[in-house]
């Protein structure tokens, strides 16, 4: 029997099962495409493999981690508001303020003369611009700024005033861009250098002052970031203080506020 | 469940079934009922029907009968072919004979058992008979209650009843049953069927020879002939009344029609089925027309060969239930053997409609087993698969989670990493920042009020030297407050040793005093003219804080790594390069 006489009598039966298994293959395709089994493990596999690879990270390294951030968000809030400058309300231009060069100019007149007068009542020289330059700040962030450096050298000469030192020889009112070059991120600062001199006592009670008056919450803080105390050449028993010191403006942490 | 069938032979002088059973290996007939048919050949259904009911027969349906005028046997010779081309040669066949006939016909064929001695060409037997006497007859059959399964000639039973029921025979027999209005011949070669044929010329003939001979009516001829009639060779018959005689006489000429037509049966068998011989050794005859005294000594003397009657349902005991005896019912054994074993060789008549239903079951068998099978397969596998893909999904899902809860973390732990370096460097910026204040205000404490009056202070400075090591980047700068001085005796002791006790005085002091460096370090030296020259560096930073327990050494940022206060009197080494080198006041006095 040759293959077409197997054909013509089994034509029904392998046509049949011919179509049984396409029937069959095309059903399982649709299955499988329905019920994608083996890509589901690929993937579970996959992950699973993904996962052997990295090492867990588990909660209580994260637990103790945030434990620690939060210990030193504490921190640095009580530090921040703390060393945080916080200016008098006379010396913050206030928003929306139309004129804000009027504002300066009327601060810096009930500031300016009461004080120098103050000092020469005292015998203490201090120099009458108080270091601010000839041109008085159009911009309204100098203005600012400017207004931030006379509440600075209010509490400084105030404070230089009250422990009895012979004169201020110089206030300087560091450059705007200079300041921003040493800002970091989170924390600008305005500089002030001063130099003063006087008695060795009359001095450190003028550092003293500066430093426990910020403590004491009757100032706010200054940073002292240098300062160089030497004899004056021809002045006995005269010592001369060159003092930097910043206002700082520091930038609140996450979660500070609510602490 | 045991194995039955049922056959029902339609006579003309009655219906007669038989139902069979098998039991070990071999068929018995448990049945036997008749009815009497009407003097035309019709029969009441309804009696059939309570017949069997009566009789206890299970089956419901049965194999009819074939023969005489409803039945035509033709035999084809082809050449051996495969079945589909031999159905096709078939079918070519039948199509011409129904376009001759003009009538529809429902027909059947099967390649005969023995092999033709002239040719090597297979003969075909094909039955034939109307399509309209098979709706006429299932249709009495289905109000008897029984279904007809199919229709086959009475030649093929009478071979099969002799086949299970008979002697075994070697060589070639005739078996002749014969009916009132037909006669069904098999010729059997060996115990296999050689040829079969139907006439319908039966026992009627007899009575019809009478009937004329003595111009009586068919029932008077009947009786006569059932209870004078004798066919015993005329020089075996012996004490006959005259009218026994006459009788006898009267039926010798249609006797020797019966026995013509088994002389051409003979004839057509040899003929047709292509042998070089055909010598019957035995010839065994059954039917109603078989009980005719002495028709059995009139063929064995007309042919010359012995002949016997046969009579299967007598020989196993059955009662017949009906006005038949048990030589009639031979053909319905028969036919109830080819219902009861489908593997018997047969042809298998059935109405065209019929056929083609059974035909497309037959055909399309394959496809739907396939089809069944396919989409139990697809079912189960859908359930298989289903809950596998649900579990897959369920540990991807879990999987996905874990994994998710451990980026989660990575990435937390990362954003904290971070936090935690950037706190630390403002609050390390701050807390230097706050330090070199109190620095400046602490140390001026420190100096006043414990420097001894043979000493004195040129400068003070503070001021934030460079930072070095690994930490020098990443670090602010820590304040610390420079103090250079000078010192000369006044007589009393000596410098030196009034710095010592200054320093020791400055270590003596309470770990909380206000006035206490962090760190001190500290180098002195002979200036000129005797002049005792020394340096301070002061740093107020306070002591750091332990890390957290717990914390890795690669996690935590380091604060910067301030100096252990010194003891105010170990004096570094001037030569020691450890000393503070980013201190550029150690070490060069």
């Amino acid at each position: 029997m040759d293959l077409t006489d197997l054909w013509q009598q089994h034509k029904k039966f392998i046509l049949a099962v011919a179509g049984a298994l396409l029937l069959l293959l095309v059903g399982r395709g649709v299955l499988q495409g329905y019920f994608p089994v083996d890509e589901e493990r690929r993937k579970a596999k996959a992950t699973a493999e993904a996962m052997r690879k990295k090492p867990e990270v588990p909660d209580s390294m994260v637990r103790d981690l945030q434990a620690e951030v939060d210990a030193l968000k504490a921190r640095h809030a009580e530090l921040a508001g703390a060393m945080r400058f916080k200016p008098g309300d006379d010396f913050v231009l206030p928003p929306g303020e139309s004129e804000p060069r009027m504002f300066f100019f009327k601060r810096l007149r009930d500031l300016q003369i009461p004080l120098v007068d103050a000092a020469a009542k005292q015998d203490i020289r201090v120099p009458a611009g108080l270091g601010l330059k000839e041109l008085t700040p159009t911009d309204p962030e100098e203005i600012r700024r400017t207004l931030l450096a006379l509440n600075v050298i209010q509490d400084v000469v105030v404070q230089a005033i009250g422990s009895g030192v012979r004169r201020i020889d110089t206030i300087h009112i560091e450059e705007a861009q200079r300041g921003r070059s040493k800002s970091s991120g989170h924390l600008k600062e305005l500089r002030l250098d001063f130099d003063v001199v006087g008695g060795e006592r009359s001095l450190r009670s003028m550092v003293a002052g500066l430093v426990d008056g910020a403590a004491a919450g009757s100032a706010p803080y200054v940073a002292i970031d240098k300062a160089r105390l030497k004899p004056v050449k021809g002045e006995s028993s005269m010592l001369e203080l060159s003092l930097s010191i910043s206002a700082l403006e520091i930038d609140k942490v996450d979660g500070e506020e609510s602490r | 469940m045991a194995a039955r069938g049922l056959g029902i032979d339609e006579g003309t002088a009655t219906v007669k079934a038989v139902e069979v059973e098998k039991r070990g290996e071999t068929f018995v007939p448990v049945k036997a009922v008749a009815i009497a048919a009407a003097d035309d050949g019709s029969w009441e259904p309804e009696a059939l029907g309570a017949a069997l009911k009566q009789a206890g027969v299970k089956s419901g349906d049965a194999v009819l009968g074939l023969t005489g005028k409803d039945l035509v046997i033709k035999y084809q010779q082809v050449p051996a072919v495969p079945d589909f081309q031999l159905r096709k040669i078939v079918q070519f066949e039948l199509e011409e004979i129904r376009r001759q006939s003009g009538d529809d016909l429902a027909a059947d064929y099967n390649v005969m058992q023995v092999s033709a001695d002239l040719t090597s060409d297979d003969i075909v037997l094909l039955a034939l008979t109307r399509e309209a006497r098979l709706a006429e007859r299932g249709a009495a059959v289905a109000a008897a209650k029984v279904k007809a399964r199919h229709y086959a000639p009475n030649a093929i039973a009478l071979y099969h009843a002799f086949r299970v029921f008979g002697p075994a025979t070697t060589g070639d027999a005739l078996l002749v049953s014969f009916g009132r209005g037909s006669t069904d011949f098999a010729v059997t070669r060996d115990g296999d069927l050689l040829y079969a044929r139907s006439v319908n010329t039966g026992g009627e003939i007899l009575t019809d020879a009478l009937a004329e001979q003595f111009n009586v009516g068919k029932p008077k001829a009947e009786s006569l002939k059932r209870e004078l009639g004798d066919l015993r060779p005329r020089d075996r018959r012996s004490g006959l009344s005259a009218q026994q005689e006459k009788v006898s006489y009267a039926l010798e000429g249609a006797a020797g029609r019966l026995f013509s037509l088994v002389q051409s049966t003979l004839q057509l068998a040899k003929g047709q089925m292509q042998l070089n011989q055909l010598t019957v050794a035995k010839v065994w005859i059954t039917g109603g027309t078989a009980q005719m005294k002495g028709l059995d000594d009139y063929l064995a003397a007309s042919l010359g060969v012995p002949v016997e009657k046969f009579d299967p349902i007598g020989d196993a005991a059955v009662a017949v239930e009906g006005p038949a005896q048990s030589g009639d019912l031979t053909v319905a054994l028969g036919l109830a053997l080819l219902a009861a074993d489908s593997d018997c060789f047969s042809v298998e008549v059935v109405p065209a409609a019929e056929r083609r239903k059974r035909e497309f079951a037959r055909k399309h068998a394959f496809t739907f087993a396939a089809l069944v099978l396919v989409i139990a397969y697809l079912g189960v596998a859908w359930w298989k698969m289903s809950g596998e893909h649900a579990r897959a999904e369920a540990d991807g899902r879990k999987l996905s989670s874990q994994k998710k809860k451990r980026d989660a973390n990575e990435q937390k732990l990362a954003e904290l990493k971070a936090a935690r370096s950037d706190l630390a460097l403002r609050v390390d910026q701050l807390e230097k920042r706050k330090a070199a204040g109190d620095g400046v205000v602490r140390a001026l404490e420190l100096l006043v009020g414990h420097l001894p009056d043979d000493l004195w202070i040129n400068e003070v400075e503070l001021r934030y030297p460079d930072a070095s090591g690994a930490d020098k980047e990443k670090l602010a700068k820590t304040p610390r407050v420079f103090v250079n001085g000078a010192g000369k005796s006044l007589g009393t002791h000596a410098v030196d040793e009034s710095y010592t006790k200054f320093l020791s005085e400055v270590q003596a002091l309470a770990p909380d005093a206000e006035e206490r460096p962090s760190d001190l370090v500290n180098t002195q030296s002979s200036g000129r003219d005797r002049l005792f020259e020394f340096q301070l560096t002061l740093s107020y930073l306070a002591a750091q804080k332990p890390p957290p327990a717990g914390e890795a050494k690669d996690e935590a940022p380091k604060k910067p790594a301030d100096k252990k206060p010194q003891k105010p009197d170990k004096k570094p080494d001037k030569s020691d390069p450890k000393a503070d080198p980013s201190d550029p006041n150690a070490g060069g006095h």
